[in-house]
């Protein structure tokens, strides 16, 4: 179970993500957006980088779709990302520089969201989450 | 000179608009950071990330300001 606050002035749920280094000795937190449109989590080049992880020309490409075009992204597997208060091992993200202008530098996406049931109140501002145990998958066309 | 332990609140007080580096980070059960020593202050957001590249252990990293009046987010 974990639990966190949100700014109920913001026009975004920003929230606190840690992202572990490759060799699970360093760790730094960051300031995201949670987004449930983002397929995949991600944080920028630099701090991937910083944190051991390899973003040579080996590492794996992805394109993604944003609102302003098609970009291409480096994917890496993040040993360990922990928000409002869970964690989760060896979860892929997407390196994604925001603009300078930018106060978050990354986002919380589905791929780390779909491991728990979520409640988010903006009456009382809060955030619950709560791992899933087990999963059914339902496809609707 | 050591440098003071702050809570968040006072770091925005103390250096608005600017990138910061923190250390010694005191994290909520919940993942949120409550305190720590600020390392590095800029209003250049790589001089921030230039500081994670040498160091080992917790760290965080925030802005302080907002964004520009005016711009919003769609992600």
């Amino acid at each position: 179970m974990g639990h966190t606050r949100f700014d109920g002035n913001g026009s975004s749920i920003k929230l606190n993500l840690v992202v572990s280094s490759i060799d699970l000795t360093s760790y730094t937190n960051v300031l995201v957006v949670l987004d449930t449109g983002a397929c995949v989590t991600s944080i920028p080049t630099y701090i991937a980088e910083a944190l051991g992880y390899d973003l040579s020309d080996d590492c794996e490409e992805t394109e993604i779709v944003t609102g302003s075009g098609i970009e291409t992204v480096k994917v890496i597997e993040v040993k360990q990302l922990t928000a409002i208060g869970e964690s989760l091992n060896d979860i892929k993200v997407w390196c994604c520089d925001f603009p300078l202008e930018s106060d978050v530098i990354g986002v919380l996406g589905y791929n780390f969201l779909e491991h728990f049931d979520i409640n988010i109140s903006f009456s009382s501002n809060t955030i619950d989450i709560k791992r899933i145990e087990k999963k059914e998958k339902i496809w609707l066309p | 000179m050591a440098q003071r332990r702050m809570s968040i609140e006072e770091m925005m007080l103390k250096y608005p608009d600017q990138w910061l580096f923190i250390t010694d980070c005191e994290v909520s059960e919940n993942t949120e950071l409550i305190s720590g020593v600020v390392l590095v202050n800029s209003p250049c957001r790589d001089e921030v990330y230039k500081a994670l590249t040498n160091h080992k252990g917790g760290s965080a990293i925030r802005y302080t300001g907002t964004l520009p009046e005016g711009m919003a987010y769609l992600l």
